[in-house]
């Protein structure tokens, strides 16, 4: 009895040395909260689209860091062999953190940072893939170069490819890849450059400066490759690159847009934004160019354009998007449908919203015509 | 019958507070002292995991450099040619608040945008690019801190925060706050201050270097290749480790101080077991008449035993449960002594909460009750297993003692030589050495009664020469209450003998420290920028001050040292590169390797020098090779020889400044040590040196006097938390004692009332009793001075070299060994008191009534 009551305490004993806590470690969770005065939100300081230029390339197909925004946008529509169909976008914005040189302390200091966006659209399966990063304009992690012409973030980028320049822009090279989905796609410029709006001066609210400078590639000839989760295609079709900068776009009354660039079968291009209101109505600066197959275009104003929202889509993390539209511009006598290949091509990122790859059929000059393009909207998303 | 034989038990110990509160006293200090000493290593332990977390998030791997970290071009590369995007650059450093007495904090530099995956609360700034972020990263003095902080601070959003790095000032606007959701956020975020990357590399001086990459390669197969694939792609003097790898090479730091901590606070509840024995014995003894009659009235042995088992149960939980209030108190007040001894040791951690965690709670309330029934076992089974006639007769037990003398004698000699062996195994475990020196303690204990015998034999003729009849009374009074006096007089002696050896092995430590300093402290003036460690030196010189040193006046020489903690193979190695000339040099003093020799080989031939304790942590001789991680890869170099160093537990590795140049990058200096010219005014040359760094820059300059009574006096204060225990483990020990003799005292009522009858003055009864116990004491007192020394021999030569890798020179101080003597008497004296005055005062008549 005692000797038993004498081992049971020194086993309690020991094992109450060696006890240790364990247990799974929580994780550190905490909100930021800044004061607003200080905030670096405001746009002084930055240069504003007023008035027309003079473009001047390669040169202008570098960054403008006296402006708070600019971007390098690609989208376009490709099919393999089998037909399958894919829609991509590929987008590098450069965002002004504060006007102006950098401190240079410290090769890390940037008054600029870039954030790209990359997705994928699987129409066969109906997959939908988007990435969103970013980076410091630091140490080479992200930039833009003219000359010969390069913009990357990391690992994604374009670059221009040598002694093929066409056009004032030389043949380009994306390369964007991330997890197990991957794009690698020559870009072969077939037409002049457009220059939206007004010889460039894209107005976009009342009052000076509320406008960016804007330029298209409206048909690039893509041909490469997909990898998605391990499988290749071999990929070929249209393109479409946009490049704009501004320090400010939209007016107070003004609460997002409805961007589309449609390119026919029959060898016109056609963009045009609607400006929305807050009751939905288009504001009186959306506008548009037509680009015919030799390249020469038209502008378009709000009043040449009629846009019919046919049908809407619930977006699973709230917003309700249009997913087909009547577009009519009875002076070019067009009138086209637009469907997208699938609702489901909104990106979930830091501000979200819907770009997605599209369908048309309709009448242009009393033809049938038919054809593939890209639509986005803003403004949507709480 | 259960009920009833609970009910007289609770009636004894109701009738009977004062040995009961003395016992629950006691056992509430051991539970107390170890419960204390355990939540202080555990809040130590905690807060260091804690910002370990903050710091580390989800890191899982980390690419570190050696000593100028890794180039700015490492993650570019691994961005974009790698493409590998789980990754974040990080600048660290502890930094100094300006305002404070002492609030260090961990500034870290980020890049928001590489955040996300791993440190949540931090990429927030990323993802939102409105508002006030795009100021954290442009303005370089835009630092974020926790909300909560910053109350206690009283700084708001907007307001500068005064931080000083190394030597240099700086002044920066806090630009957002961090505002925890919980409160583990709330701990973890407290001593964290965010900047920007670039402002982080601006102004550490680190220009195109950062301090580590952190990486996500969750565990798989896939993600082994990945590893293999970018151990291969990084260049050789980088290296990719676990991300806990440097966390678990720094807290091995504290393991042997840990584990000290907690061999000191068991030795309380040793002490405070003894005293449990003694009240379990004395309550069975003194109810050996009960006992016997419940025996007869046919209550079994079996009931009985649990009887008292239960007893001391009780006793126990109701002590438990006082000494884990008690600790939880004692713990906050020994928590900031142990981050202090850290922070003046090891490394950098501030302490701001108690963790109390059931498991520490559950580990007292084990030991408490355990101990307190193991104790109880002995006095259960004397009073079950004799047969009833003898259990009522009591010295029929003292007789048993005496008999069995020669048996405990060599039971405690055997249980001793059991100790010696333990200790003779060529170990470095701790907890194997602890348990050598226990059988040791308690071996001797056993050889009390003969020592007892013995001493009151050779002490009963002078006190029958000093104080006659009464003289000779108490010496045979002491021996024939063995049973009792014998508790007593162990107890008292093994705390004594604990103050004997903690103090003395502190002042051997002491002393050897002492001298050494003397020794090795030659230049007339050390500079350095200030340091977060007292130790150690963390921080770095500016560039333009070292240069500007070398234009003063008045100097002969001028010794440079760099110092850098590089973890290898799972430990920090100290590694200190030394600009040492033959003067320097000869301040020196060596355990192995011929001096001449080892000059030659450290200046000449990449040769090392290293401290004692390092060679023996890491098992190295002279003529071996050590490698080191540098920032040319790895590197072997040879040892030219051992010197004695006690200013680093963990060791340290000494080599030339020159080949430190060749094969490290950082080239920044540590700290600088300075000869004046023969002749020279050392307090105008310090002058002169104070006035040469800017306004924003604080550079210590201090001579060498000053120097050597700082360095003491951190050692003292390392030794302050010791210091408190055992002081701890003495209280217990005088209550145990107290609680004995007066049990004791108490007991005899009827034997002194007798005496009493048959003439005994009040006035002779209290000098009978006074001189017992004062005789008591005084054994104790001698039996704990060769007890105390050899404690302090086996803390000198085994624990703290098993521990620490000294050589300390033992050193016995009489003063302390006198101090322990009258420390006993004195305690014995005192417990005398109350019952010789209640046994002098009380009516003879009455005691004899009770029979």
């Amino acid at each position: 009895m005692a000797l038993r009551i004498l081992i049971l305490g020194l086993v309690v004993l020991v094992a109450a040395m060696l006890i240790k806590q364990t247990g799974p470690t929580p994780e550190v969770q905490a909100s930021i909260s800044v004061f607003e005065a200080l905030s670096g939100g405001d746009t002084s300081g930055y240069a504003r689209a007023i008035s027309p230029r003079e473009f001047i390339f390669p040169a202008d197909h570098g960054a403008h860091p006296g402006f708070k925004t600019e971007w390098w946008y690609y989208t376009g529509n490709l099919s393999n062999s089998e037909n399958e169909r894919f829609g991509f976008q590929f987008t590098i914005f450069r965002i002004g953190l504060a006007p102006g040189a950098d401190h240079s302390g410290s090769d890390w200091s940037a008054n600029q940072m870039y954030m790209g966006h990359f997705a994928l659209s699987d129409v066969e399966k109906r997959d939908f893939y988007f990435f969103e990063r970013f980076s410091r304009a630091a140490q080479g992690l992200a930039g833009v170069q003219a000359d010969p012409f390069q913009v990357w973030l990391e690992d994604w980028q374009v670059s221009g490819i040598e002694d093929t320049d066409k056009f004032q822009m030389l043949d380009q090279k994306l390369i964007a890849k991330e997890d197990d989905v991957a794009l690698e796609l020559t870009l072969e410029n077939t037409k002049p450059i457009v220059l939206q709006g007004k010889n460039g001066l894209s107005q976009k609210a009342e009052g000076s400066g509320n406008a960016s400078y804007y330029y298209s590639l409206t048909r690039l000839r893509a041909s490469g490759e997909i990898t998605l989760n391990g499988e290749r295609h071999e990929v070929s079709g249209n393109a479409w690159m946009d490049r704009e900068w501004s320090t400010s776009v939209l007016g107070s009354d003004q609460v997002g847009w409805d961007w589309f660039s449609l390119q026919f079968d029959n060898g016109h291009d056609l963009m045009y934004y609607q400006l929305r209101r807050e009751d939905g109505s288009a504001h009186p600066l959306s506008k548009g160019t037509l680009v015919n197959p030799q390249g020469e275009s038209a502008g378009l104003t709000a009043s040449d354009v009629t846009l019919e929202v046919l049908d809407h889509w619930e977006s699973p993390l709230s917003g309700r998007y249009p997913v087909k539209w009547r577009l009519e511009i009875p002076s070019k006598s067009l009138a086209l449908t637009i469907t997208p290949v699938m609702p489901e091509q909104e990106l979930d990122v830091s501000v979200r919203y819907w770009e997605g790859a599209v369908l048309i059929e309709g009448q242009q000059a009393g033809q049938k015509v038919s054809g593939r393009g890209y639509v986005e909207m803003t403004g949507y998303a709480d | 019958m259960a009920n009833l034989l609970n009910k007289s038990s609770l009636r004894y110990m109701w009738r009977h507070p004062w040995q009961i509160g003395l016992s629950i006293l006691g056992i509430a200090v051991g539970v107390a002292v170890v419960i204390a000493i355990d939540l202080a290593n555990q809040s130590a332990n905690n807060a260091f995991s804690l910002s370990m977390d903050s710091v580390t998030g989800k890191a899982t791997h980390q690419i570190t450099g050696v000593s100028a970290g890794v180039p700015d071009s490492v993650f570019v590369d691994l961005r974009r040619e790698l493409g590998f995007r789980q990754s974040a650059p990080v600048i660290e450093s502890h930094v100094k608040y300006q305002g404070a007495e002492r609030e260090i904090f961990y500034l870290m530099g980020v890049d928001a945008f590489s955040e996300a995956p791993f440190r949540a609360y931090i990429q927030g700034i990323g993802t939102r690019i409105s508002g006030g972020f795009g100021d954290f990263m442009t303005n370089p003095r835009a630092v974020l801190m926790s909300s909560d902080k910053a109350a206690k601070l009283g700084l708001e959003i907007g307001d500068s925060l005064h931080i000083q790095i190394g030597s240099r000032k700086h002044s920066l606007i806090i630009s957002g706050m961090l505002k925890p959701e919980d409160e583990y956020s709330n701990h973890a975020l407290e001593t964290m201050l965010i900047v920007d990357i670039a402002a982080a590399q601006e102004m550490l001086r680190m220009d195109g270097y950062i301090s580590r990459i952190d990486l996500i390669i969750p565990q798989g197969a896939e993600n082994e290749k990945q590893l293999e694939r970018l151990s291969e792609w990084l260049p050789d003097n980088l290296r990719l480790t676990t991300a806990s790898a440097r966390n678990e090479a720094t807290i091995q730091m504290i393991r042997a101080f840990d584990l000290n901590l907690t061999a000191l606070s068991l030795l309380a509840l040793v002490v405070g077991m003894f005293l449990i024995f003694n009240t379990m014995t004395f309550s069975v003894v003194r109810r050996r008449k009960q006992l016997g009659l419940l025996r007869s009235l046919g209550v079994t042995r079996k009931e009985i035993f649990r009887l008292i088992l239960s007893e001391a149960l009780l006793l126990g939980i109701i002590g438990t449960v006082l000494g884990i209030g008690v600790g939880i108190f004692l713990g906050q007040i020994l928590v900031q002594l142990v981050s202090q001894t850290i922070n003046d040791l090891y490394f950098i951690l501030t302490v701001n909460q108690m963790t109390i965690t059931p498991a520490s709670l559950i580990k007292g309330l084990c030991l408490g009750v355990g101990v307190t029934v193991l104790a109880a076992i002995k006095p259960a089974r004397e009073a079950t297993t004799a047969n009833i006639r003898s259990v009522m007769n009591r010295s029929r037990q003292e007789s048993n003692l005496r008999d069995n003398m020669p048996k405990l004698t060599l039971i405690g000699l055997a249980v001793m030589a059991l100790g010696g062996l333990i200790l003779l195994i060529p170990t470095r475990n701790l907890i194997i050495s602890y348990g050598g020196i226990l059988p040791m303690l308690i071996g001797a204990t056993l050889l009390t009664p003969l020592v007892v015998f013995a001493a009151m034999r050779l002490a009963r003729p002078l006190m029958s020469k000093g104080f006659g009849l009464l003289g000779r009374m108490a010496t045979r009074d002491v021996s024939a209450h063995m049973t009792r006096t014998g508790v007593a007089i162990a107890a008292l002696s093994i705390a004594v003998a604990a103050t004997i050896g903690v103090d003395t092995m502190i002042t051997s430590f002491r002393s050897t420290v002492v001298h050494w300093l003397e020794s090795r402290l030659r230049a007339d003036i050390y500079i350095s920028p200030p340091s977060l460690l007292s130790r150690r030196n963390s921080a770095t010189l500016e560039p333009e001050f070292v240069d500007d040193l070398q234009e003063v006046d008045g100097i002969d020489y001028i010794g440079y040292f760099r110092e850098n903690m590089i973890p290898v193979d799972g430990r920090m190695m100290h590694l200190v590169a030394s600009s040492l000339s033959q003067r320097n040099f000869d301040s020196f003093g060596f355990k192995r390797g011929d001096p001449a020799e080892a000059f030659a080989a450290f200046k000449t031939r990449e040769g090392l020098l290293i401290s004692e304790p390092y060679a023996f942590h890491n098992n190295i001789d002279v003529g071996d090779a050590i490698t080191i991680p540098t920032d040319r890869g790895e590197r072997e170099f040879e040892v030219a020889a051992i010197y004695y160093d006690y200013g680093s537990d963990i060791g340290v590795v000494v080599i030339s400044f020159d080949v430190y140049r060749k094969y490290w990058d950082n080239h920044r200096i540590s700290g600088i040590s300075v000869y004046g010219k023969p002749g020279q005014d050392v307090e105008q040359l310090v002058e002169t040196i104070r006035r040469l760094p800017d306004p924003d820059e604080e550079v210590l300059v201090r001579s060498n006097q000053f120097l050597k009574d700082t360095s003491i006096a951190i050692f003292d204060r390392t030794f302050i938390i010791t210091s408190v225990l055992h002081i701890l483990a003495i209280g217990v020990a005088f209550i145990g004692v107290f609680s004995a003799l007066m049990s004791l005292q108490l007991e005899r009522t009827h034997e002194l009332a007798v005496l009493r009858a048959n003439g005994l003055t009040p006035k002779q009864l209290k000098k009978l009793l006074t001189l017992q116990t004062g005789l008591m004491g005084l054994v104790s007192g001698l039996l704990a001075i060769p007890l105390g020394l050899g404690l302090a021999a086996l803390l000198i030569y085994v624990v703290n070299q098993r521990s620490f890798g000294w050589t300390l020179q033992f050193q016995i101080m009489p003063e302390i060994l006198l101090q322990s003597l009258v420390l006993a008497v004195v305690a014995a004296l005192l417990a005398g008191l109350y019952p010789a005055y209640k046994m002098a005062n009380s009516s003879p008549a009455l005691a004899l009534k009770e029979e």
